[in-house]
């Protein structure tokens, strides 16, 4: 059954009809299919709404806040209707769309006239406090959400109390887990980490067998930020519950905990984007890291952390056609100050997935002026150069940043480095060298040298050079002098 | 961002969607609930594009004070004449001000989304800005002191005018702040509690437990009023004995009021209430003993008045909130932005799109953000 559905997906999405299914691929096909068939006011707003929200998580802003801006167009004109029919809880309602979806648009102040309204109408409403937490929280006013949710948790709570059933005890912790996350962000981590146990041990406990035994029937499995109904609420509860808690574990270092977390959560659903960065993130395995990455390419958090791992592992390689594998090439390449190489593939993946955000990022982090090395600017006569020294004179090269007196300075300056060549010619106890590389910096010879004595490709060997110059991704060097490493 | 905030969207919403009384004239009944024709949907969905484009704005706050008219906007806050046209003086604003408490000497912006208040002097335009407690939304001048309602800090602080700050803790959600008699009186809206506050020493005085989730709270000098929209009444509390003195029966959903008028020998003090669901302002009395209720009856009996005549004005759109200056009555459709003037038998709109208005003796004075500029109607 799943597999059909990814199947349709793919049919949904052709843009990524050649490259490994991205985890939301489904969700969003999903969404699309329900604003095709459902005209009515909650489907049409839910989809817009998670269909923003997907595609956000991709590093996709701009068709992102298409969505939300269709979602404010359906909201405003929902409380419009609403009002002239005087069907005044249809107005709260709908105001209080309208205040989450311009928050997503990020126009604050409106956002909040528009949440106040709201709650002048349905204060006593537990719903109309959480969707004003949702929208403060997206302000980046936790302390408005945390108060805000508080009002919720109360009046859910009265209301199971009335009347205990399973859609009250599911709304009641929906109420819950926005309060543990707006308390997360004031600082409140130890009452937060409570409501969310709390949560968690809920949705587990014997009273949802009856949504699971649902959802087992349905084989459903997708999560979305705008729920609609039990079963799809429920996962996607328990989803988010158990990725805050994990993130909460790991924030305080409890590596341990918050493994047991993403494993959960990837127990439910295998391809989950943040549980297998999680997991990523704390056993620091490339394999877990490319998995990540075929889930979602686009996270730049994702991104951030694999590149704080390619500083570790200088020798990563990344296998396969798919977009996160290539993905993985381009900050692989960056890692390695082979620009030309990151370019290139930046490209390609920019012409399959145009006005993308992450791309963006990474094309700005690429065209960053490099800083001039140090010893340059000290006007010194012999250096020692790091590889990211050479990567920045590589770029100063290329866009011709060197002032002449920067280049008068080089020609003057003779550095020595540890330098492996790649293949070795000899004839007369020569040895005969035109390439190799410092460090992972790839350099070359005006032509084939020929060094006194018995040298082995390969091995490092301890070179001193001028540099000359650079293209694309190498250096252009003048040996001086060639020895043995010691 | 999760939001998870819908998971239940399919619930039923019924709380408040049908007046449980026959107060809307079957014409318009039948507009509510008939399906409409396309031509109706077509002209609906032309009027929306309208709206939208100007009600995505965000509201200035304008304040009448006794040296002229206040607004604060793009950082900036400015004292005009009464004309509304001659600038007095300009002084630093806040980010997205909300609301203004004045007094003869002093104003304070609030910007309950920034956290943040300026005070500033009416006479010159000389302003401190201070940092408050979390959403304030109200302020009060008692004297020169400040009293801020601070909603989600569920607190009530006070600034004195060389700055000296003190706070006092309320119950969830409090949602309202008025000032009678030298007292304070809150109204907190979850618990459904209206406190008296002191001022001197600045504490609690008195409860007394009222209905909750109310959508407006006023106090004149005898009385507490307490809209309640979910039972279709007024709660009245009596200020000296903060006590229930009863309720009275409104319109299908009453949502704010204003004080319409003083009382006579021959009436009681009158309430105009605003009720979008029918439409309406019903014009209504408001608390009175059983001796002044018996002599007032006997009065109007015998010189033969009636009251009000058929006692509601009508509106085209819902109006929710009302305002009364004198004999000028004004009513305000806050999702459309329109502003009428009404007497007890008729309306005529006065401005439309406008999001927050001051109603002085020259009239009513709003920004227009299109044109930056403050306009006087009526």
């Amino acid at each position: 059954m799943r597999r059909l559905l990814i199947a349709i997906a793919f049919v949904a999405t052709p843009a990524f009809a050649q490259t490994t299914r991205i985890a939301s691929d489904f969700e969003i096909a999903q969404m699309q299919q329900q604003l095709a068939r459902s005209h009515d006011f909650l489907s049409q707003l839910s989809g817009h709404l998670n269909l923003g929200d997907a595609r956000l998580t991709r590093g996709e802003s701009t068709l992102a806040r298409r969505e939300y801006a269709q979602a404010y167009e359906l909201a405003a004109h929902e409380r419009l209707d609403a009002r002239r029919a005087s069907d005044l809880a249809r107005y709260a309602t709908a105001t209080s769309y309208a205040a989450l979806a311009e928050g997503k648009l990020g126009r604050d102040a409106h956002a909040f006239e528009l949440s106040e309204e709201a709650i002048r109408y349905e204060s006593g409403e537990a719903k109309t406090w959480n969707l004003y937490a949702s929208t403060m929280s997206l302000l980046g006013k936790p302390a408005k959400a945390a108060s805000a949710s508080r009002n919720a948790v109360a009046l859910a709570r009265r209301d199971l109390a009335q009347s205990p059933g399973l859609d009250n005890r599911l709304d009641l912790a929906v109420y819950e887990y926005a309060l543990a996350s707006a308390l997360n962000e004031t600082g409140q981590a130890r009452e937060a980490e409570q409501l969310l146990v709390e949560v968690t041990s809920s949705l587990r406990s014997p009273d949802f067998d009856f949504v699971r035994a649902q959802i087992a029937h349905l084989e459903a499995f997708e999560s979305y930020s705008s729920a609609r109904g039990q079963a799809a609420a429920y996962i996607s509860l328990l989803n988010r519950s158990q990725l805050r808690l994990a993130a909460l574990y790991e924030s305080r270092g409890d590596a341990e905990r918050a493994r047991r977390q993403y494993e959960n959560v990837l127990a439910a659903r295998s391809d989950d984007p943040t549980a297998l960065a999680g997991i990523a993130r704390l056993s620091q395995s490339g394999e877990h890291f490319a998995e990540a990455f075929d889930a979602n390419p686009f996270s730049l958090s994702l991104v951030r952390d694999y590149q704080r791992y390619l500083a570790t592992h200088r020798d990563e390689q990344a296998e396969g056609d798919s977009a996160g594998a290539r993905m993985r090439r381009v900050l692989i390449a960056m890692n390695r100050g082979d620009l030309h190489t990151a370019k290139t593939a930046l490209d390609q993946l920019d012409q399959q997935f145009p006005d993308n955000d992450t791309l963006r990022t990474l094309r700005a982090d690429l065209n960053k002026p490099s800083e001039l090395p140090s010893f340059l600017r000290a006007g010194a006569t012999t250096a020692t150069p790091s590889a990211s020294d050479l990567r920045s004179l590589i770029a100063l090269f290329n866009d011709d940043r060197l002032t002449p007196e920067q280049r008068m300075a080089l020609d003057k300056l003779t550095m020595t480095n540890v330098a492996q060549f790649d293949d070795a010619g000899s004839e007369n106890h020569q040895t005969i060298f035109e390439k190799g590389d410092i460090d992972g910096v790839r350099f070359r010879f005006s032509e084939p040298m020929a060094f006194n004595g018995d040298f082995a490709a390969h091995a490092p060997l301890r070179l001193t050079y001028r540099v000359l110059g650079a293209s694309n991704d190498e250096l252009l060097l003048e040996p001086i002098q060639l020895e043995g490493a010691r | 961002m999760i939001q998870l905030t819908t998971a239940r969207l399919a619930k039923a919403q019924t709380r408040v969607s049908v007046p449980h009384r026959h107060l809307m004239p079957p014409q318009r009944l039948r507009a509510a609930i008939w399906p409409k024709t396309r031509s109706h949907v077509a002209q609906t969905l032309l009027s929306v594009l309208l709206m939208l484009a100007a009600t995505s704005a965000v509201a200035q706050p304008v304040a009448n004070t006794n040296r002229g008219i206040v607004v604060a906007h793009d950082n900036v806050i400015e004292l005009l004449d009464h004309t509304g046209k001659n600038l007095i003086w300009k002084s630093d604003g806040l980010p997205t001000p909300q609301a203004i408490a004045e007094s003869n000497e002093r104003i304070a912006v609030l910007d309950p989304l920034a956290n943040e208040a300026r005070i500033v002097e009416l006479a010159t335009g000389r302003g401190t800005t201070v940092q408050t407690g979390e959403t304030p939304i109200a302020g009060v001048f008692i004297g020169p002191t400040l009293y801020l309602l601070e909603r989600d800090a569920r607190a009530l602080e006070r600034i004195g005018a060389d700055g000296t700050r003190a706070s006092i803790s309320t119950g969830a959600d409090p949602a309202f702040l008025r000032a009678a008699n030298g007292r304070l009186y809150l109204y907190v809206r979850g618990e459904g509690v209206v406190q008296e506050v002191s001022t001197s020493p600045f504490a609690i005085r008195r409860s007394v437990r009222v209905t909750p989730f109310a959508s407006d709270f006023q106090v004149d000098a005898k009385n507490a009023y307490i809209v309640d929209p979910h039972g279709a009444k007024i709660g009245i509390v009596n200020l000296d004995s903060m006590q229930s003195a009863g309720s009275i029966d409104v319109g299908a959903v009453p949502v704010s009021f204003a004080f319409a008028s003083a009382g006579t020998s021959l009436t009681a003090r009158t309430l105009a209430v605003a009720d979008p669901s029918a439409k309406k302002v019903w014009i209504i009395e408001g608390a009175q003993s059983v001796t002044q209720a018996f002599t007032r009856g006997f009065l109007r009996g015998l010189i033969g008045l009636g009251l009000f005549g058929s006692g509601t004005s009508n509106f085209p759109t819902g109006v929710d909130r009302v305002f009364v200056r004198g004999a000028r009555w004004y009513a305000f459709d806050s999702s459309s932005g329109t502003l009428y003037r009404f007497t007890k038998s008729s309306s005529s709109v006065v401005a439309k799109n406008i999001h927050s208005f001051a109603v002085a003796p020259e009239g009513v004075f709003y920004w227009d953000d299109a044109v930056r500029r403050l306009h006087q109607a009526d």
